[in-house]
């Protein structure tokens, strides 16, 4: 009885919209360029603007690859190179002392503070920088570097 | 009566001013809710813009409304009448600067493909992606100039008050601006990264 009143005329509009609802719980927001399905059980390549990278910037960059289950592998180069790679999807992650307030930020998205870094006399939010755009790695980034500040 | 103008006019002018205010009242909660929910979204800050100079008609009817009934005097012996077409003049170029930079602003971030990210923020313990909030406010923003407008139009009518027809007008058409911001970000939530664009067209 009860699947004649799913699939009856009636009921069509509101499995359409439980479909949806569930659709874009899972999906939304998605990456236009899929970064996270791109990393996710598979290689997370990492730009480090500093070598080694120093105990906070490094625990996060673990803890993010084992959030999406993925080998951690890092690329080392000039700012401008591993910038440049990372809005051409070439790496995924740049770490290494990024301030708030980096003259990057235009060209990449920046994830939510993860402690804080003196500029000069100035302390400023560290950052990690992603591709733009890529909301739902983004947010797993976001997510992963909460559950370690907590 | 008010040089010349019946006291029928007079009293849906009383009332249209009332709406005014109302609507400068509902445009600043919209304007707090909006610069709340925009985060760091260039989409949404240019859509903050439009609501913020969209308190300039309210305010440019109301505004002559308190010079134009002045006695004529000694430099202007025709009286103050024309305020309100200064008024219209002013709001119209207004209006006209804004929709060329919006359409500049959406057709050069379409040229230079800018990708719209939109990141996640803790409320009161949950974990919401800013595009929901985002979403919100614009339904909530669509919703007050709507009704608004539609009580502005028969006095804007009845009244043959060029200010108040257009503010009406507009606000009348809101709700196409509101959904297509909302249909924006559900595209960029769905991972397409150019809908915002082409609403802000």
């Amino acid at each position: 009885m009860r699947s004649t009143i799913i699939f009856s005329k009636t009921g069509r509009p509101l499995v359409a919209m439980l479909v949806m609802s569930l659709l874009i719980a899972c999906k939304v927001p998605d990456d236009p360029e899929g970064t996270t399905e791109e990393v996710t059980g598979n290689i997370l390549r990492v730009g480090t603007l500093i070598e080694p990278l120093d105990r906070a910037d490094a625990d996060a960059v673990a803890r993010v690859a084992n959030a999406v289950q993925a080998e951690t592998e890092l690329v080392t180069g000039d700012p401008h190179t591993l910038f440049a790679q990372l809005e051409d999807g070439k790496i995924h992650l740049i770490a290494g002392r990024i301030p708030a307030s980096t003259p990057f930020a235009a060209d990449v998205a920046l994830t939510d503070p993860l402690g804080g870094i003196m500029l000069g006399n100035d302390t400023e939010d560290r950052v990690l920088a992603i591709r733009k755009a890529e909301n739902r790695f983004l947010i797993t980034v976001n997510r992963t570097i909460r559950v370690t500040i907590e | 009566m008010n040089h010349g103008v019946p006291d029928e006019i007079e009293r849906k002018l009383r009332r249209a001013a009332t709406l005014e205010w109302w609507s400068i009242f509902w445009l600043l909660t919209i304007i707090a809710v909006m610069y709340f929910a925009m985060g760091s979204s260039q989409a949404m800050k240019s859509a903050w813009i439009e609501d913020t100079l969209s308190l300039l008609p309210p305010i440019l009817f109301l505004l002559p409304r308190k010079f134009e009934n002045k006695p004529a005097t000694e430099k202007y012996p025709f009286g103050f009448h024309r305020v309100g077409s200064l008024a219209f003049l002013l709001a119209a170029s207004a209006l006209t600067a804004m929709g060329g930079f919006l359409l500049y602003d959406a057709v050069s971030a379409l040229i230079l493909q800018e990708h719209p990210t939109i990141g996640n923020i803790t409320i009161f313990g949950w974990d919401v992606w800013m595009g929901w909030l985002m979403v919100a406010a614009l339904i909530y923003s669509i919703i007050p100039p709507v009704i608004l407008g539609y009580i502005k139009k028969p006095l804007a009518r009845a009244t043959m008050d060029k200010i108040l027809y257009t503010d009406a007008d507009m606000n009348a058409a809101d709700w196409k601006t509101g959904l297509a911001g909302i249909a924006g970000i559900i595209g960029i939530g769905f991972g397409f990264w150019w809908p915002m664009r082409l609403r802000r067209g």
